[in-house]
């Protein structure tokens, strides 16, 4: 086999198709497309909701941090120290109360 | 810029921009050739999934093409490092067989004898000999634009091509 056969043979045989477009293989890379979109939006928006959380949470631990620095509460915490169970309780409903409002809205 | 590479910078251009319409007919216009590249490298069945995850790492990465690159090629390149990620992976677990290579071996369909013979030609060249091969000499594309796409030097790409038609030329005669 000379040369020219061979890059005949070689340009008829690894030439790519020129059939239409698969469309099963269209509609499965569409639906990895949407999949990966749906992913992205979820991660994005639990990524965002983390850091509001986070944030909140650490304003909230320094208001009460500050509070507690006060001199009439500080001694209501010594002879009561119930009253920050209570207090974070109290909380923890607040922000689950929060949490299921926006959810509803959402 | 030839029509047809400006309709991709379009369409490129409005996927990026979130269009999965506009990026519909991008893999309508690529996936058989993106296919059939993949195909001779790592046989049928894994071409499609690795042409898959090809046209996805696309849609996810289209912000950052370039327009001065083709689509068509930008994406070969995508394809052919998740192919050489994929070998790199199947390695590292132990199974060395070459899926091209197995296809030839399980080739059953009836085919004109010297096709047949390439086909066994080919399965026994290096990925990067044969991919060199596939691009310059079945898909047409130049030895620059084929050097881009394998990340070679041009050097390096013309060598290979060079030597996987020597080994085609021996093994055919």
């Amino acid at each position: 086999m000379d040369d020219n056969e061979l890059d005949i043979l070689l340009s008829e045989a690894l030439a790519p198709p020129q059939s239409p477009a698969d469309r099963g293989f269209v509609l499965r890379v569409e639906r990895a497309v949407a999949e990966e979109e749906r992913y992205r939006k979820w991660r994005a928006a639990f990524l965002r909701q983390l850091v509001s959380e986070t944030l909140a949470l650490a304003a909230v631990g320094g208001s009460f941090a500050f509070i507690a620095q006060v001199p009439a509460v500080e001694a209501a915490l010594t002879e009561a120290p119930g009253l920050i169970w209570a207090a974070l309780v109290l909380l923890l409903l607040v922000w689950a109360l929060m949490r299921g409002r926006v959810n509803v809205l959402a | 810029m030839p029509p047809e590479r400006d309709a991709d910078a379009v369409l490129c251009r409005r996927a990026a921009g979130g269009d999965r319409g506009a990026f519909r007919l991008l893999v309508e216009t690529h996936e058989r050739r993106l296919r059939a590249f993949l195909g001779q490298l790592a046989g049928p069945d894994l071409a499609d999934e690795l042409a898959q995850e090809a046209f996805l790492k696309a849609w996810q990465s289209l912000a950052a093409f370039r327009e001065e690159a083709k689509f068509s090629s930008w994406l070969c390149a995508i394809g052919w490092r998740l192919f050489v990620d994929h070998k790199r992976r199947e390695r590292s677990e132990g199974r060395k067989r070459d899926a091209a290579a197995e296809l030839a071996e399980r080739e059953q369909a009836p085919a004109a004898g010297s096709r047949l013979d390439l086909a066994r030609a080919l399965a026994r060249l290096e990925p990067v000999e044969r991919a060199a091969l596939v691009l310059c000499d079945g898909h047409g594309w130049s030895h620059e634009e084929a050097a881009v796409i394998l990340r070679l030097p041009l050097g390096t790409l013309k060598g290979n091509v060079r030597r996987a038609k020597q080994k085609c030329r021996e093994y055919l005669r």
